[in-house]
């Protein structure tokens, strides 16, 4: 009983992660725009990866298509953006709809160019679509292997869909040639370190919602489904809620990363919301670690800094070179990256629980069953 | 008889044509303690899928307290109105801890806001005072996983607890459990009866018979007979169907679990086993024929998961024609040194040979190519099969022809007539008692010159216990293997083995015939 009290009331964050953070406020004083621009994308990803981890390293439902909700969060922000930049140049809509024929801006872009509204749509309409999702495949009992291939499918669709209607979406292009965040050059170094601090202050957010999320017993449910759904269901709990609750809040966060990114890499295409892009989620979450907080954050940024220096490095083979890294990791440290003792670092600060996610995260399940036969 | 907390009328369900349930009554009074056996294949986990509203009947009517029909319902708004449901194997939920499973339980219908929320004071009191009536409140912030077998099946029914159930269900409760942890599960129902009503499917005979309370014996999807447990275990028919004919012989009150009364020859286990053994021993004494055809020979064999040994030391031998049987509680590394004959966990340290030929590093096709059969606990069937595919499965890696596969099949058939009339039916749809003939075929296809069995009485109704036990004494007295059984029935066990060798924390504690041991003293290491 005792070990289960210091939790988020009384140490909001723990020591290693206030010096993370102290890190990652002080890099704008350091890193040149460019770097700043890419340490701001990988954080993006990072609330990706802390979403994505809620769902398939606590709860076991392995999602392989969260690039959709990172992209529909990012459509959304995307399209405040495009309509302030229309508005500043005169004209009556988007570029693109121009080329395409329209005549004028679609009834459904109109209540974007309220940024309250866009905002509030990059949460809901990710949110909602995975409702959606979750509660048709509960409600048929589809599960494991099952969802994340209604996942993948879903991921196969939408680019497609998005391509194929240019006129209000911008097809393979996207929405992209953005100008100003309210009234400010997104190419000035100030507005950059503004939005950089606002991802990292987003990130500490939704990092909070997620130790707060998991150390309830709503997150021991969330346990308890990925060990026994049967169980589960047979205690009383309506399954197919707690598990569209996760998808929901999961998808939520993708959407809320979407939006962070958009601004700062200044474009949302349908190719950053395909399958390639879903499953480059799930390595970052496998990299870092399942079924840790601290894991899927340290995931998203090594695995996407490592992309980015490799290709600088070694244009020619980098692919590979990372494709060899994600191996080695599985092979080598099937608990991610937080399974090389980083359960010293953290978990004496956060007592038992890191401890035991840790474990959780892979074989330990199995293990302990063969240890006890 | 206003008290009925559970009625079922007439209820019939059936799955590929075959009748599971047919026009099935049952009442279950409030505050009675009630036992439900039955053959495996019976219907009796069926009728429990339809209380819990897994299966929905074809016809009839199945009304809770009274007035709510449950039919229909789904398992969550089932388990709500107050039915909980233990499995038969423990389910709960591994990576929690004991208190973190119990207040789960507790707190169902409170609403997410709730369960963000720390747990309220009657959540609290409610999940404590469950932890002392299943006895498990000095283990509140353990791992579940790492609990013991028995442990586990407690915090399965103090989940149910937990969640307020006016009715349980439990699916064989004391399965795998050691005598003194029956007892105390016997108690425990006893207690749990006082305010709840409780639904005991089980197989042991002895356990109900401590309770001297209502049984109903399924057959064939009807109730065959209803009654006191001394009216029940006597009824012919009862005898004919389950418990097999053994069941004469027996002594009614010996304070065993699964006495003598299931098993033949178990009763005069002190006298009949040691003419047996001192006869076969003379036989095939120094092992100058064993040698010829397949002897086991494990030799100081370590092994363990990850970086720990779970078990140590280990050296043993087994002739052609003899049984060897490992016995031991729950956790000492049984399965461990299964799996460490069969492969599947490396040898650390010492040797294993069958007929001299060194199997310490060979994979475990390769030693089941050498001749090793294994027949894991659980069966390990292929549902999706049918049972003659099961069956042309287990030559998988041999060189064998049509006419010879054939011609095996048949053989299989003779041992097994069952199997010959099921040939054509998905092995999931077989009860438990006849899976296992069928995994023990799947063994003997092979005809192999070491055969393993992993507890092959587990779960299994007392008829089907004394078909086995015939088999295997076959088996041994046709001398073409060795047989290696892993057991914890002990008087199954005594009554098949040459040798015994009893384990405990991963080291072998004593070893010999089971005479020289005395059952007293076998008994002593299983329980506690």
């Amino acid at each position: 009983m005792a070990t289960a009290k210091p939790t988020a009331s009384s140490r909001l964050l723990p020591a290693p992660i206030g010096a993370a953070m102290v890190i990652l406020l002080i890099a704008p004083l350091i890193l040149s725009d460019f770097r700043l621009g890419l340490l701001a994308k990988y954080l993006t990803y990072a609330i990706v990866a802390l979403g994505l981890d809620l769902l398939w390293g606590y709860t076991g439902m392995l999602s392989l298509g969260h690039g959709v909700f990172f992209g529909l969060g990012a459509y959304c922000a995307g399209m405040y953006l495009k309509l302030e930049a229309t508005r500043a140049t005169g004209e009556a809509m988007p570029d693109f709809m121009v080329w395409s024929g329209l005549k004028a801006l679609p009834a459904f872009w109109e209540p974007f160019g309220s940024p309250a509204f866009a905002v509030m749509m990059a949460i809901l309409v990710p949110a909602t679509l995975a409702s959606i999702l979750g509660y048709l495949a509960c409600r048929s009992r589809i599960k494991d292997v099952y969802f994340s291939l209604i996942t993948q499918a879903v991921a196969l669709i939408i680019p497609i869909l998005l391509i194929g209607q240019q006129g209000y979406t911008g097809g393979t292009n996207g929405v992209t040639n953005f100008g100003t965040l309210f009234g400010a050059s997104l190419k000035e170094r100030p507005t950059q370190i503004v939005l950089y601090l606002a991802t990292v202050l987003v990130l500490a957010l939704s990092f909070v919602l997620s130790r707060w999320v998991v150390r309830s017993r709503f997150g021991r449910l969330l346990v308890a489904v990925r060990d026994d759904e049967q169980r589960v269901r047979f205690l009383g709990y309506n399954l197919t809620a707690v598990k569209v609750g996760v998808y929901a809040l999961s998808a939520a966060l993708a959407g809320v990363a979407g939006m962070m990114f958009v601004p700062q890499v200044g474009i949302i295409s349908p190719a950053m919301l395909g399958i390639v892009p879903s499953v480059e989620m799930v390595v970052w979450v496998a990299v870092g670690g399942r079924g840790t907080l601290i894991g899927p954050i340290i995931g998203a940024i090594v695995v996407s800094a490592a992309k980015s220096t490799l290709s600088e490095s070694f244009p020619d083979t980098w692919q590979y070179l990372l494709g060899a890294l994600f191996v080695a990791v599985v092979i080598w440290f099937p608990q991610g990256l937080t399974g090389l003792r980083i359960s010293h670092v953290i978990g004496r600060s956060t007592g038992r629980t890191a401890d035991r996610d840790l474990a959780d995260a892979t074989h330990g399940t199995s293990t302990g069953k063969e240890r006890q036969l | 008889m206003s008290g009925a907390i559970l009625e079922v009328r007439g209820v019939t369900v059936g799955f590929d044509g075959f009748t599971v349930l047919d026009g099935l009554d049952l009442t279950i009074t409030r505050g009675e303690l009630r036992f439900l056996i039955g053959p495996n294949g019976a219907g009796k986990t069926t009728l429990l899928d339809i209380i819990t509203g897994r299966t929905r009947p074809a016809s009839g009517t199945v009304v809770f307290d009274g007035r709510v029909s449950l039919v229909g319902k789904d398992e969550s708004s089932i388990a709500r109105l107050g039915i909980g449901r233990k499995f038969q194997t423990p389910s709960v939920f591994g990576s929690l801890t004991v208190v973190e499973n119990i207040e789960l339980a507790a707190s169902v219908g409170g609403g997410v806001g709730a369960l963000l929320a720390k747990p309220s004071d009657p959540v609290r009191v409610r999940s404590r005072s469950v932890m002392e009536m299943v006895g498990l409140d000095g283990r509140a912030s353990t791992e579940a996983s790492t609990l013991s077998h028995g442990e586990r099946q407690w915090l399965e029914i103090g989940m149910l607890l937990a969640q307020d159930a006016q009715l349980l269900l439990l699916d064989e409760p004391v399965a795998g459990m050691t005598r003194a942890e029956r007892d105390r599960t016997g108690e425990m129902l006893v207690r749990i009866a006082e305010t709840r009503s409780v639904l005991v499917v089980e197989h042991d005979m002895t356990f109900l018979r401590q309770f001297g309370r209502e049984v109903t014996v399924l057959h064939l999807g009807r109730t065959l007979i209803e009654g006191p447990v001394e009216v029940v275990s006597t009824d012919p028919k009862v005898i004919e169907v389950y418990l097999g004919r053994g069941a004469r012989s027996g002594t009614d009150d010996m304070p065993e679990p699964r006495t003598s009364q299931t098993v033949p020859g178990a009763t005069a286990q002190s006298e009949v086993p040691t003419e047996k053994v001192a006869a076969r021993s003379a036989s095939s004494a120094p092992g100058v024929q064993g040698t010829q055809h397949g002897r086991l020979t494990v030799s100081r064999l370590s092994s363990g998961y990850g970086q720990g040994l779970t078990i140590r030391d280990i050296s043993f031998e087994v002739d052609t024609g003899q049984v060897l049987c490992v016995l031991g509680r729950n956790g000492v590394g049984k399965s461990t040194l299964l799996r460490a004959v069969m492969g599947t966990l490396p040898a650390l340290e010492g040797s294993i040979t069958v007929h001299g030929t060194d199997l310490t590093t060979a994979p475990p096709h390769a030693r089941a190519q050498n001749g090793i059969a294994y027949v894991p606990q659980g069966r390990g069937i292929f549902p999706r099969l049918t049972v003659t595919e099961n069956l042309v499965m287990g030559l998988e890696g041999m060189v064998v022809g049509p006419r010879d596969s054939e011609h095996r099949v048949g053989a299989m058939h003779a041992r097994f007539p069952i199997l010959s009339t099921m040939a054509g039916r998905l092995a999931g749809t077989l009860s438990g008692g006849q899976q296992q003939q069928l995994a023990i075929a799947r063994a003997l296809i092979r005809e192999p010159r070491v055969l393993i069995l992993d507890e092959p009485t587990e779960g299994i109704q007392p008829s089907i216990i004394e078909e086995i036990e015939a088999l295997i004494r076959a088996l041994r007295d046709e001398g073409s293997m060795a047989i290696l059984l892993v057991e914890q029935f002990l008087d199954f066990a005594v009554a098949l083995a040459d040798t015994c060798i009893v384990m405990e924390k991963g080291q072998v504690v004593a070893r010999g015939a089971p005479r020289e041991l005395g059952a007293d003293a076998l008994r002593d290491y299983l329980s506690v």
